[in-house]
């Protein structure tokens, strides 16, 4: 009897070691998958350096799915609205927060449990980007104004404060015989119309009123497209085929005088690199015009977790992990991506003048819209601002247009009551 | 006598049947299939096309507002010049396909080594996928760094923006689908040609008919039929272009080279007005569908001709 015992205890004292061992080491997500979204870009390279690190303090797998820009907001919206959940976090361009926050998690309980400093962040950017109407529904964590690059060799006073002078400057220094032209710029309509509302707005133009009453067809407007075209006669004739990968290895080749082809996106990181640039150096970061009011466009992303998600809290983690202060220098030192972190900008080596002139945009720019309306009337501008830089329409026209399809984005979105336009 | 041929009847009214329910069995699963995946959707659409239903927006319920997307079509100045350009965009490109393709399927469609190896590499661009074709004359088209343009400083022309004007781009995107299609058409007109009755062409060869007189009396007409079927299928093949013009040029510079299909897929998805969309498509099918029965009418008016 006692024989037959003991080796049952033996085996039941094996058992219990090897189940307590595996406890001890069991993570709290072990077994899951947390699938995050973000642009084809250095943002998705950032999260795919996580994969180890996430897995090492959650036991999960993460899976990064990245598409372009152009692309993007078509599939994380069809995700979204479906209820599929296929995404369990989503990186939000703050220009979209407004149309996915009803389908996005509310993030104060999460943020309230973990005490999660959100007076850390820029305030001008989290205000538009992660915040709307009143609920945090992403973290902000990337962020760049729209600025210029430009050559020191070639403009050592710096750029001027007027855009009937910056133009002046651009027509100057054109000289297309010795290959190099007054500006690089990305002219496809997609892009552009982003350059053409900074100038816009730096005049004081503006989309619509605070009440959403559509003011575009003004005097602002219409000298907002005579200095765009004055500016793309600067520039390689096939500027209006460009995106930012065209314009910005233009720069970087020596072919033009300025860039303004968001220069964080590339020339910070390659402008001082003798392999990729022919002006190491040589180069250096403005302001567009101060003009009126000095506003420029802002970009900034903020990650949020989809409604529909079976992982939120997961998802929550990754969100920590990736706008954590550690992550965030990491990611500007290996990825160049600019954190919208307070702290980060004042540490001494973002004292160079081009830092602090883009630390010092990052509290005026502006957005555009952020509402439901805000795809199609980016759309409506930049295809009109294409056209009328194409020769296709004149400016009458453009601006008939313009008009005409931000009143048409609105009747097929109409805005929230109580929601106010303080964007332009 | 009778009885027996009372047997063969009911023989033969039996093995019509099986073969009648065989055809059936297998027409049925694949009908199903194209009704689930095609007709179904279709009719949803019709039915959306008198809604409006935005999507993206979480309240959104569909809201019945009859022809008003129908009115919406034929006011839309965009949509006009979309129409316009998609028009343009099948006639120029289908036409020149057509003549190059049944020049070249002339010239190659004989039994030779040669004519083989012709063939072969010349249907290479018909077998690349069309975002790879768009792709690669994007590089190649590109005015800076394109070999288009280095090939062209060769011969002193200096570099051409063919993708930034607006004419220049149309031209391309235009080339572009010729390039790809051209060799389909040569394919399938060298296998009809191939299929020809050789005892008349050999008899007005011996009667001292020149080849051009043989081609126009007696090769032309009898390949009209098939040649009025690729030209339909060519055609609307054109209509439908998507990929290529999207990754060439996106549409622009400005509208340039907006096409209806991209015009369509914008706002389904990327504006989610699935009532705009919806009205867009079923007028997009009944012109086809328009288009296919002219076609059809054509070629039974050639083929009662032979």
């Amino acid at each position: 009897m006692k024989k037959r015992w003991l080796p049952l205890l033996l085996c039941l004292a094996l058992l219990l070691s090897v189940v307590s061992a595996a406890s001890a080491g069991a993570k709290p997500y072990d077994g899951q998958t947390l699938t995050v979204l973000f642009m084809s870009s250095v943002y998705a390279d950032a999260a795919r350096s996580l994969a180890d690190e996430f897995k090492e303090a959650t036991g999960a797998t993460l899976e990064v799915v990245d598409y372009p820009y152009i692309t993007l907001h078509d599939k994380a919206l069809l995700d979204l609205t479906s209820g599929t959940g296929s995404y369990d976090v989503i990186d939000v361009a703050c220009q979209w927060d407004g149309e996915f926050a009803p389908y996005l998690e509310d993030l104060g309980p999460y943020i309230e449990k973990d005490q999660f400093d959100t007076e850390a962040f820029i305030d001008n950017v989290f205000n538009q980007a992660g915040k709307w109407q009143g609920v945090i529904m992403g973290i902000p964590n990337a962020n760049t104004p729209q600025v210029v690059a430009y050559r020191t060799d070639l403009i050592p006073e710096g750029l001027p404060a007027t855009w009937d002078e910056y133009c002046a400057l651009l027509e100057k220094l054109n000289d297309p015989a010795n290959g190099v032209y007054g500006l690089a710029t990305p002219g496809v309509r997609e892009q552009y119309g982003g350059i053409w509302d900074s100038i816009l707005w730096s005049l004081g133009g503006a989309w619509a009123d605070e009440d959403w009453n559509i003011v575009i067809d003004s005097p602002e407007a219409r000298k907002a497209l005579e200095i765009s075209k004055r500016q793309i006669a600067c520039a390689d004739p096939a500027v209006l085929s460009w995106g930012l990968e065209e314009a910005i290895a233009a720069f970087l080749d020596g072919r033009a005088a300025v860039c303004d082809a968001w220069p964080t996106l590339g020339i910070t990181k390659k402008g001082n690199d003798p392999e990729q640039s022919k002006i190491v150096g040589k180069w250096t970061l403005g302001t567009f015009p101060y003009e009126k009011n000095g506003i420029t466009n802002l970009s900034a992303w903020d990650v949020a977790i989809n409604a529909a998600s079976a992982k939120k809290d997961l998802g929550w983690e990754f969100i920590k992990m990736y706008t954590s202060p550690e992550n965030q220098q990491r990611f500007y030192e290996e990825f160049y991506i600019f954190s919208p972190r307070k702290a980060f900008w004042e540490q001494d080596s973002m004292k160079a003048p081009e830092f602090v002139t883009l630390r010092t945009a990052l509290d005026t720019a502006l957005m555009w819209w952020r509402i439901a309306a805000s795809v199609e009337a980016d759309t409506a501008i930049g295809t009109n601002v294409n056209a009328f830089l194409a020769g296709q329409i004149d400016a009458d026209t453009a601006v008939a247009n313009m008009k005409q399809g931000l009143e048409q984005a609105l009747k097929m979105n109409p805005v929230e009551p109580g929601v106010k336009n303080f964007n332009r | 006598m009778e009885h027996r041929l009372d047997g063969k009847t009911n023989r033969l009214s039996l093995s019509k049947r099986k073969d009648t329910w065989a055809a059936w069995s297998f027409l049925v699963p694949a009908s199903l299939f194209l009704f689930v995946t095609s007709f179904l959707p279709l009719l949803y659409s019709a039915y959306l096309s008198f809604f409006r239903f935005k999507m993206n927006l979480p309240k959104a319920v569909p809201l019945f507002i009859g022809l008003e997307n129908y009115a919406r079509v034929f006011t839309d100045s965009q949509l006009a010049t979309s129409a316009l350009n998609t028009l343009v965009f099948a006639l120029a490109s289908v036409s020149v396909e057509m003549a190059l393709g049944l020049m070249v399927a002339l010239a190659i469609s004989g039994d030779g080594k040669i004519n083989r190896v012709a063939l072969a590499i010349f249907i290479v661009p018909m077998i690349m996928a069309p975002v790879a074709a768009g792709t690669l004359w994007r590089m190649m088209l590109d005015s800076a760094t394109g070999v288009v343009n280095y090939l062209l400083s060769l011969l002193g022309i200096s570099g051409v923006s063919w993708l930034a004007n607006t004419t220049t781009a149309m031209v391309s995107v235009i080339f572009v689908n010729i390039w790809q299609l051209t060799p389909w058409v040569t394919v399938v007109v060298a296998a009809g040609l191939k299929a020809l009755p050789q005892d008349c062409i050999q008899a007005a060869l011996v009667d001292g008919a020149t080849p051009f007189q043989v081609f126009r009396r007696i090769v032309l007409p009898l390949i009209m039929p098939l040649l009025t079927v690729i030209l339909m299928i060519r055609f609307i093949d054109a209509f439908k272009v998507f990929d290529t013009v999207y990754v060439m040029t996106g549409g622009g510079p400005g509208l340039a080279t907006e096409m209806l299909p991209n015009f369509i897929y914008k706002q389904g998805l990327k504006y989610f007005d699935a009532g705009y969309a919806g009205a867009m498509a079923v007028l997009f099918v009944l012109a086809m569908t328009l288009v296919v029965l002219l076609f059809v009418k054509w070629r039974s008016w050639e083929e009662a001709k032979l």
